[in-house]
């Protein structure tokens, strides 16, 4: 069975349709991931469409070595580019009507825009390192271990800062 | 703080399970396709020069060695040219 690592070298070799085994392979996760970070599923999915553009030109550049998994490596890329994006979009809050394209098949529920939005709105006032690590812990189910190699830090600072995101958490729902 | 937690830990649970349907649509792979095909063209065109470039070094190599060559042996004749008009005097009986 072609594994995404055999899609890899493939695309190394110059055989650019093997790309799009990549593509279907993690795009439903890293859209997710991406639009619990941004908070929005259309421009979770241009950010996630530059970001597999970027992950194809750094493979060609020889920027896949190997150490991490495929996946892992296209998470890391998916995740700096939303988070880049957040940035750049500052704290500027998305109309309810443009959280989904109107044109959307459907898939984007109500329920999941409304969940997408109140996610953004609690956790809005986090320090991004804490959000993130929240984000992928609780709401990814990532395990500490797994986050850690994404964000290239020890598994204790990903502790560190997940209870820290909880206290900020309790501390602000407790105060009047 | 231990119902603080879990409450916390159930929102989140919540937020989790309503966007775990979230999907790309449909023509999303196709899309990241058409974006690749500038990338792949600028590529195959800097590779084509790469292997061009790559093909050209041996001759590129000997035509040095050549030029090299030529250099020395015409530096030679060169040096004789100058040397035979040195100290040399006509004298007329």
């Amino acid at each position: 069975m072609s594994t995404l690592e055999d899609a890899v070298d493939e695309v190394v070799k110059g055989n650019t349709s093997a790309f799009q085994r990549l593509v279907d392979a993690t795009s439903a996760r890293l859209l997710r991931m991406s639009a619990r970070v941004l908070g929005n599923v259309a421009d979770a999915e241009d950010v996630l469409q530059e970001a597999y553009v970027k992950a194809y030109r750094s493979l060609l550049a020889g920027g896949f070595d190997g150490r991490s998994k495929v996946e892992t490596w296209l998470y890391r890329i998916a995740l700096n580019a939303a988070i880049d994006a957040k940035r750049k979009r500052g704290s500027k809050t998305v109309a309810d009507d443009e959280l989904v394209d109107p044109g959307w098949d459907g898939r984007a529920s109500a329920e999941a825009r409304i969940a997408l939005q109140e996610l953004g709105d609690w956790l809005r006032d986090l320090p991004e390192e804490q959000r993130i690590v929240l984000v992928m812990k609780a709401v990814e189910g990532m395990s500490s271990a797994e986050i850690a190699e994404v964000l290239e830090c020890s598994e204790g600072a990903v502790e560190q800062r997940l209870v820290r995101a909880r206290t900020t958490l309790r501390t602000r729902r407790n105060e009047p | 703080m231990m119902e603080q937690d879990e409450e916390i830990e159930a929102r989140l649970a919540r937020i989790a399970a309503a966007t775990q349907g979230l999907r790309p649509r449909g023509d999303f792979g196709a899309r990241v396709m058409r974006a690749l095909e500038p990338e792949a063209q600028r590529l195959a065109f800097g590779g084509m020069l790469w292997s061009a470039g790559r093909r050209l070094v041996p001759i590129a190599a000997l035509a040095a060695v050549a030029a090299l060559v030529w250099a020395v042996r015409t530096d030679g004749v060169v040096e004789d040219a100058l040397a035979a008009s040195y100290d040399v005097t006509e004298v007329e009986w």
